[in-house]
């Protein structure tokens, strides 16, 4: 780019330009109702309950030509999903940030639980329950069940600043503190007894990042410190046994996720606008992680002897360090060229000890010495492509990666693997509005030694199991991704296809081969200046085969696996006229999930289904420059049909669950509210002075 | 090349292209930090070169055109416009290099030629890419797949307006793993699930190293977003003799003929409920 001489701007005076004036704001208030309770449709919406809602929110600002402006936006204050946020600053000489978001997840509304003390660290059975070997003996079931809601929230507040020091230097701070409370299904058993309970979720995750960095013409330095620190008020959990065990097996208890800490500095440079086109960057990092909460005894149990613990805590101490290079460079002008190495080290060095009374699910020691894993891991991955351009508008290119993972202090069957990848690229792009990307390539992980040995002393493995993470894999892939902008309809086409074939040439037991087709096609399309439709459709289809042995020699059964999820959306926005305006939005997605298992105990499961159906319609319309009616409608209709869920809490003889229903719900909600801008001009007032 | 390389600069920078170039499609701009006088790094900043620190020079182009000639052009961005993507972006990074972008070049977006304006639009106060609620729909136009993926019935909510896909990719490129804004993936996803870091006494190993070897972090039609219900999940890697390798088909569900303990609810997890690591002295079988 040829760059002319530079203009003298004195006499640019931007005279006509709009900048704004003063402060502007809109405010929204009005009411919503919901027409049937569904804790899933109120998943992250804050919309669980049927009845009225407020609805409510409010965005607005100041911009001073000087540079200094605030902005705030206050987003569903009346729904348990609301949020919050001011910004503010002097652009170019700093800039900070308050905020808030509450995260509803409502994760179900049709369970039922015999404990008490729910949302507590210590779960207890009604008075007068009978306690029975089987869930069938459990003649107080009926009349202690009492309906429960299971979720949590997540209330997420954030504070940052960033600050530039003259042309070079700049400061960035940011905290982020996410707090959790509510509660988690989870299980636990006793034996061969299990049942599904709510356990309590309380805790709280501080993060800090901050960074200084200079900034020269074409080069960068900067160092980083990023810190999380995660504190847990349940880290042991106590629950009561409704089944009959031998005595003393009356309560259990389990750890939960301990506090842990973990922090992080990183120094990084790069340069860019090197001879030959080139960017460098260069960056490296150490990091500690430390967990070293108390542990709880082997059992509760008080009629089980124990000898006494190897370390009161882990005193865990994992160190990672990192490194990373990318090189980019068009030596010629047609040639491109892209590398990086990156490293990344997790090293445990976590106190290890002989557990040597450990106690099965509270009701009889196992018998065996344990030594805890102290595991980590090494991974060094270089990649790079060249590109070339053989025509202004197509270009070619290869590429490819090479990984070498090495496991260190782990009890699994590969210590070290390799990967190795390599692929074909062309992009033709015959004008601006029409471009396609093709890609396709083959991926082979190959385990040095697969050591199924390891796994037969240490586990009881079957040697001919190779596990899909480890196991040799071939994996030949391709993609197809195709854009379309036509300009004078306007019309954008987007369309991408991806097909990934996995074969685990060497697993005669474990996941032996996956297929993955993917294919999405979305359409934009500004009909006219007043109206705008979009479309899009996709279809996903995932089939695995695993297989196994249940006599320990050859595999006698094998599991099929199908998964397929298509989708179809479609929507229009119309200003119907000066003042009304219409936006429909509609959404359709079928998932079937099919499992079959051939050879012994063939036979195929239930088909998983579900079935999505949402429809959004918001109507405007101005009935004056600065305010506004708006009415929105949403219905939205989830069925599904699941094995893994099962309505009745007495599952099984030995399975005592929570009974909570596949999720199935049609839900409308309807607002009506009042939309008003306040403070500065509007454009609508902007055009009636300018017309007078 | 630009379209208007070598061409001499406008007369009076925007006054110049206001007196023809009107409307909410213009005027938004100046709503925007781009157009911040008080910022000297603003091309609207004091002695910056105002509509043509992006356009180009403009004198060409404000100049009169004889009947039947087609007016000199600036350079446009998008997706739909004549103007080469590399001189499209190096008009953006010649300032956002310095800062956002460094790890651009070594991104895919870049790779594929994607243009700043295919994301990004400069000239709207909000541009929608920023913003949590509307930033997927953006992507989405590209990564069309991850559309539908997100309206399965396990999902993060991208759908309902709290996450974005920013919140977990870097999308001006980072050396990581799917463009990710942390190093690994699992750090990543500590990002929101720090309780899951550990270190743990009894270590699960494959969590500590992946999350993504069991988890569909985009959606799944499997609670808990896995890739693979259990218990075949889980029997991808465990065939111990007895409950572990024992062949689990529609008659092991509660009514059927054998109903076993590893089918519903969390099928192995109803006694191995510490899947991710156990921190108990009494855990090594991921039962406490």
């Amino acid at each position: 780019q040829e760059t002319p001489a530079a203009p003298d701007t004195s006499a640019w005076a931007c005279s006509k330009c709009p900048f704004p004036r003063g402060y502007a704001a809109e405010a929204q208030l009005g009411g919503g109702y919901v027409d049937d309770a569904s804790a899933k449709f109120g998943d992250y919406t804050g919309l669980d309950e049927d009845g009225g809602y407020v609805v409510a929110g409010a965005e607005g600002g100041v911009a001073r030509e000087s540079g200094y402006r605030l902005d705030y936006s206050l987003q569903d204050l009346g729904l348990d999903s609301r949020s919050a946020a001011i910004e503010g600053g002097k652009q170019g000489a700093y800039e900070f940030g308050l905020s808030y978001d509450r995260v509803p997840h409502t994760i179900s509304d049709t369970g039922q639980t015999i404990f008490s003390g729910i949302g507590s660290t210590d779960l207890t059975l009604p008075a007068g329950w009978v306690r029975a070997g089987s869930t069938g003996g459990m003649t107080a079931l009926g009349t202690s069940l009492r309906n429960v809601d299971e979720g949590y929230d997540r209330d997420r507040y954030g504070v940052f600043g960033r600050f530039f020091l003259g042309d070079a230097w700049s400061v960035a701070l940011d905290y982020k503190r996410d707090e959790r409370s509510g509660t988690r299904h989870r299980y636990a058993a006793f034996g061969s007894a299990a049942m599904e309970l709510l356990r309590p979720v309380d805790d709280a995750t501080d993060r800090f990042n901050a960074s200084v960095r200079y900034q020269g013409a074409h080069w960068f330095a900067q160092l980083g410190y990023y810190g999380s620190i995660y504190d847990s008020q349940a880290e042991a959990f106590r629950f009561e046994n409704p089944f009959t065990g031998p005595a003393g097996a009356e309560s259990g208890l389990t750890a939960l996720e301990p506090d842990n800490s973990y922090n992080e500095f990183t120094l990084s440079t790069g340069w860019y606008g090197l001879p030959g086109n080139m960017s460098i960057t260069l960056s490296g990092a150490m990091g500690q992680g430390t967990q070293d909460s108390g542990f709880v005894g082997y059992t509760i149990n008080p009629n089980i002897a124990t000898d006494a613990l190897p370390f009161a805590n882990l005193d865990g101490d994992v160190s990672v360090t990192r490194a990373d290079l990318t090189v980019s460079a068009r030596p010629l002008d047609r040639l491109r060229l892209r590398g990086a190495v990156a490293y990344d080290e997790r090293e445990n060095e976590s106190r290890q000890g002989a557990f040597t009374s450990i106690v099965h699910t509270d009701l009889f020691p196992i018998g065996e010495d344990r030594i805890n894993p102290v595991y980590g891991f090494e991974r060094t991955r270089a990649y790079g492509m060249a590109d070339f351009d053989v025509y202004d508008d197509l270009s070619v290119g290869v590429g490819g990666e090479w990984r070498q993972t090495d496991r260190t202090g782990t009890r699994q069957e590969v210590t070290s693997e390799e990967l190795l990848d390599g692929y074909g690229r062309a992009q033709y792009r015959p004008t601006g509005w029409l471009g396609f990307v093709v890609k396709g390539g083959v991926e082979e992980r190959d385990p040095d030694n697969y050591d199924a040995a390891l796994g037969l002393a240490e586990f009881g493995q079957n040697p001919l199991m190779r596990k899909y993470n480890q196991a040799y894999r071939y994996r030949s892939y391709g993609e197809l991704l195709a854009d379309v902008a036509v300009g004078t309809l306007p019309v954008t086409l987007g369309m991408s296809v991806y097909y990934g074939d996995d074969s685990y040439l060497q697993s005669d037991l474990g996941l032996v081969s996956g297929l993955d087709r993917r294919f999405g096609i979305d359409l934009n399309w500004t009909v006219s200046e007043n109206i705008a439709a979009y479309a899009s459709a996709t279809h996903e289809k995932i089939d695995s085969k695993t297989k196994n042995s249940s006599v320990f020699g050859f595999p006698d059964w094998r599991g099929d696996y199908q998964d397929g999820y298509e989708t179809y959306g479609a929507g229009v926005t119309a200003q119907l006229t000066d003042r009304l305006r219409l936006n429909l939005d509609y959404t359709f997605g079928d998932g079937k999930t099919r499992q079959q298992i051939v050879g012994v105990a063939a036979g195929s499961f239930p088909a998983v289904e579900s079935r999505l159906s949402s429809f959004k319609a918001d109507m405007t319309y101005g009935f004056s420059p600065r305010a506004d009616v708006v009415l929105t409608w949403w219905f939205e209709s989830l069925e599904t049909s699941d094995w893994q869920f099962q309505s009745e809490p007495a599952v099984l003889p030995t399975l005592l669950g929570l009974g909570v229903d596949p999720y199935d719900y049609d839900v409308n909600y309807v607002t009506l509210s009042l939309r008003y801008r306040f403070g500065a001009a509007v454009p609508a007032e902007e055009a009636e002075e300018a017309s007078e | 090349e630009a379209p208007n390389a070598g061409a001499p600069y406008s007369a009076k920078g925007a006054d110049t292209c206001l007196s023809c170039h009107e409307g909410p499609e213009v005027n938004d701009v100046f709503h925007t930090a781009h157009a911040q006088p008080g910022d000297a790094r603003s091309p609207f900043g004091k002695g910056q070169l105002q509509c043509e620190a992006c356009h180009g020079p403009g004198g060409n182009h404000a100049k009169r055109v004889k009947k039947g000639e087609t007016r000199p052009s600036m350079i446009r961005f998008g997706r739909d416009v004549e103007t080469p993507v590399a001189v499209q972006n190096s008009m953006c990074l010649g300032c956002h290099e310095r800062a956002q972008a460094a790890g651009w070049h070594i991104g895919p977006h870049d790779a594929n030629k994607v243009s700043c304006a295919a994301c990004h639009d400069s000239h709207q106060a909000k541009d929608a890419v920023l913003a949590r609620a509307t930033q997927p729909d953006v992507c989405f136009t590209c990564h069309v797949a991850e559309r539908g993926q997100f309206t399965k019935p396990f999902s993060h909510p991208v759908r309902q307006g709290k996450l974005g896909c920013s919140d977990c990719h870097d999308p001006h490129g980072t050396t990581a793993e799917k463009q990710l804004v942390r190093a690994t993936i699992n750090e990543t996803c500590y990002e929101c699930h720090a309780e899951k870091r550990g270190p743990l006494l009894w270590e699960h190993e494959p969590v500590a190293e992946n999350c993504d070897d069991c988890h569909a972090p985009h959606g799944s039609t499997n609670p808990g977003m896995v890739k693979l219900r259990g218990p075949l999940l889980c029997q991808s890697c465990h065939s111990q003799q007895g409950h572990p390798s024992f062949a689990y088909g529609p008659q092991s569900l509660p009514g059927g003929s054998s109903p076993a303990m590893a089918v519903p609810l969390g099928n192995c997890m109803n006694c191995h409920s510490q899947v991710h690591g156990s921190n108990h002295p009494s855990g090594s079988t991921l039962t406490r």
